[in-house]
């Protein structure tokens, strides 16, 4: 009997095996891809790091708040807010002697001066600036912008992997979380009454959001406490005991189950281990 | 004795593409082989309800709601009251779905199983594992192939990719290419030449996708009109690219040379091939690539990068292959090319009678008509059998307990809608269709032609 030709990976000659022949090497191939499957992964993942990391962003979210609780206080219930931006600016103050040289260079006397001033003779402008805008309108922008803040946060870490996957400090830190941040507090601006207001308002948020987290370290336990105290108690003045309890349980979500489902994710779905997955995907194009 | 055949696809005439072609012609040829097909698809525009093409090809277009590029909404069972309609009125016996990205065309399958009928599942399409897309979609293809009798696929590298995606049994998987009508392709007459003498022409075919290497084209086509100053280039299609390929003819003051011809119908192609004598392709990702055939087809010599199944559907002495999908391997590729055409070491008047005894639809038919003779060959009404399916989804390998419960979930919901429907619509109420008058002796002329040739 002849031998039969060996099997060609080749569709354009007619060959003498059926269609539903499998290339053996292949099967060999997909039998070890399969063991290579139900190992875990060659490298493990930090759960107490994804843990962390989801904690953090926690209280980024936390932090965001105040800026609405601070309006609410001003606006709302209209209370005079010198007192309230006096103690403020003096912790700030406090904390930033106390701390070490390179962070006093960041908050010297001279910028935070030019700063004051800057947001004084702005304040006028940014009260009547939206002030035609319907107040609808300008709940709806400032909570879009909000969220945009948080991903604009949560999207630029402080400390990113290298090359040799350590972290390093993000030198390319983006300012855009801040423009955010100014850009939200200027359209809630044109809600309230006087230029006094205003500048109170611009100066606590500009403060409580971009200089404290940056002086300290706000998953700190007892800032952390101080913060959580802060935002359910003003959340159950306003709103009740029902939307408090609604914002505990998506809080406990989010630190609990969410960096579990993160991780169960990282290392299920999406395994970057398995070298042979690209064998099916899109060619990335080199342009040299 | 001929089969009733239902073809179920979200993407059919008067769309036009690889999947559309392939369903069309698999399905005239299988009229001739004595089969009677129908094809279901959702409705185009006011294309609704039963329309016939021709030799009686019968088409229903379906009234469902499309969610995003041609693809109906998917529900899992609010398509199974209308397709079990259609599959009973017909007299169906092989149900064959087409494409893992239609809706359809899982659901399709599904509901067929349910009713006890045979199922056939044809992939065109090569899918990643690392999106979420493609992840979601491999779930779902898991469930829908659980109890698939048999899927084809178009290239080997197809059956692989299905094989590691959807966990199916590589004895059920055949590789059936696809292929193409040669008439249509054939080279022009070296008398009446359309081409300039003493240029040279690259062709470039495609829709104008990312993932179809448009940002290596881009980067290609002033190079190589710097190099040679007797080579032209015309790029047929349309697509979000389109812009960057008029900006680079404008930066590059590029009009005298390449021409932009934009969206071609498929009945130009033959034409706007012709005029060339080197067919480039710089695609990232491609299961065959019917275009290539056509375009070998029409005597045109291929640079192509190296990718997917491409390798597998010509031989070497009609291709170049790059190295990589860089520009600088495709510009190798591209110089290689354009020397032996210019030299005159390669002779592409010989490619289309190669090709066309290469791939002929009919052999494709008649290799899809094995699969269905061995569906039922090796079936037993055992496969069917409600209990044994739901085993079948449930004991899915190398799933999660969530997707195995879901899969078992549907299954079942999807025997109960089946008994309601019986119930409420039992099937001795719906009137069956006549069906088309075979044309008896059609088989016979057709094989007469081809000896002619």
């Amino acid at each position: 009997m002849k031998e039969k030709e060996p099997w060609k990976r080749l569709l354009w000659i007619r060959q003498d095996y059926p269609d539903n022949y499998t290339d053996p090497n292949f099967l060999l191939y997909a039998e070890k891809l399969k063991e290579k499957s139900k190992r875990p992964p060659d490298f493990d993942y930090d759960y107490s790091q994804i843990r962390a990391d989801f904690l953090e962003l926690y209280h980024m979210v936390l932090n965001t708040c105040f800026i609405y609780i601070t309006f609410t206080y001003i606006n709302y219930y209209e209370y005079n807010p010198i007192p309230v931006t006096c103690i403020v600016t003096f912790f700030v103050i406090l904390i930033s002697n106390h701390k070490s040289e390179e962070l006093a260079s960041l908050l010297n006397f001279k910028s935070s001066m030019i700063m004051a001033f800057t947001i004084l003779t702005l304040s006028p402008v940014l009260k009547s600036l939206s002030k035609t805008t319907a107040s609808d309108s300008i709940w709806t922008l400032s909570f879009c912008l909000n969220m945009f803040y948080i991903y604009s946060l949560s999207s630029s870490p402080s400390s990113v992997m290298d090359g040799r996957g350590e972290l390093i400090q993000n030198e390319k830190q983006s300012n855009l979380s801040t423009n955010i941040l100014l850009a939200n507090a200027a359209v809630l601006a044109s809600r309230l009454i006087s230029t006094t207001q205003v500048f109170c308002f611009l100066l606590i948020s500009v403060q409580v959001n971009i200089i404290i987290p940056n002086l300290l370290n706000i998953s700190n336990f007892k800032i952390s406490l101080l913060t959580n105290l802060i935002v359910y108690s003003s959340i159950t003045m306003r709103l009740g005991y029902k939307a408090a309890f609604i914002f505990l349980l998506i809080s406990l979500a989010s630190i609990i189950i969410l960096p579990r489902l993160f991780y169960y994710w990282q290392v299920h779905c999406k395994r970057k281990d398995y070298e042979v997955l690209s064998l099916w995907d899109t060619k990335v194009p080199i342009l040299n | 004795m001929g089969l009733n055949i239902a073809m179920v696809c979200d993407f059919f005439y008067p769309q036009l593409g690889g999947v559309e072609f392939h369903i069309y012609h698999l399905a005239q040829n299988l009229i001739q082989l004595g089969h009677s097909v129908v094809v279901i698809t959702h409705a185009y525009k006011d294309r609704v309800g039963v329309r016939y093409l021709t030799n009686g090809l019968k088409v229903y277009h379906v009234p469902f709601f499309v969610l995003h590029r041609e693809t109906t909404f998917p529900s899992v069972f609010s398509t199974f009251p209308i397709v079990r309609n259609i599959l009973i009125r017909e007299n169906i016996q092989v149900v064959h779905s087409h494409g893992s990205g239609s809706t359809m065309a899982q659901e399709a399958i599904s509901h067929a199983n349910t009713m006890g009928l045979r199922t056939v599942f044809t992939d065109h399409s090569l899918y990643g594992f690392t999106e979420l897309g493609s992840i979601l979609l491999n779930k779902l293809l898991k469930f829908t192939l659980a109890n698939t009798d048999r899927v084809i696929c178009v290239s080997n590298v197809c059956k692989e990719n299905m094989i590691i995606r959807a966990d199916v049994d590589p004895e059920k998987l055949s590789v059936i290419p696809n292929a193409l009508i040669s008439e249509d392709f054939k080279p022009l007459d070296s008398d009446i030449r359309m081409k300039k003498k003493g240029r040279i022409t690259l062709v470039v075919i495609s829709r104008l996708f990312p993932n179809k290497g448009c940002d290596l084209l881009v980067r290609i086509i002033p190079r190589i009109c710097q190099a040679h100053h007797d080579v032209d280039f015309i790029v047929a299609g349309d697509g979000p690219k389109f812009i960057d390929f008029q900006q680079m003819v404008e930066t590059c003051r590029l009009e005298d040379r390449v021409r932009l011809l934009g969206s071609v119908p498929h009945e130009n192609i033959r034409d706007v091939l012709c005029q060339g004598d080197i067919y480039l392709h710089a695609s990232l990702t491609e299961a065959f690539g019917t275009v290539l055939v056509e375009a070998a087809s029409c005597g045109l010599l291929l640079v192509t990068t190296c990718v997917g199944g491409i390798p597998e559907v010509l031989p070497q002495h009609m291709t170049v292959f790059a190295k990589e999908t860089s520009v600088s391997a495709l510009i190798d590729a591209a110089n290689k090319g354009i020397e032996s055409i210019r030299s005159g070491k390669i002779d592409t008047s010989s490619f289309h009678k190669e090709v066309s005894r290469m791939y002929d639809w009919l052999e494709v038919a008649k290799r899809t008509e094995k699969v269905y003779e061995a569906v039922y060959h090796d079936s037993s009404p055992r496969d069917k059998n409600w209990a044994v399916m739901v085993k079948n989804c449930y004991f899915q390998k190398g799933d999660g307990m969530w997707a195995r419960y879901l899969y078992v979930l549907c299954a079942i919901v999807e025997y109960w809608i089946f008994i309601v429907l019986e119930w409420l619509y039992p099937r001795t109420e719906i009137d069956r269709a006549l069906k088309w008058p075979q044309k008896k002796d059609f088989q016979i002329t057709r094989k007469s032609s081809l000896k002619n040739m």
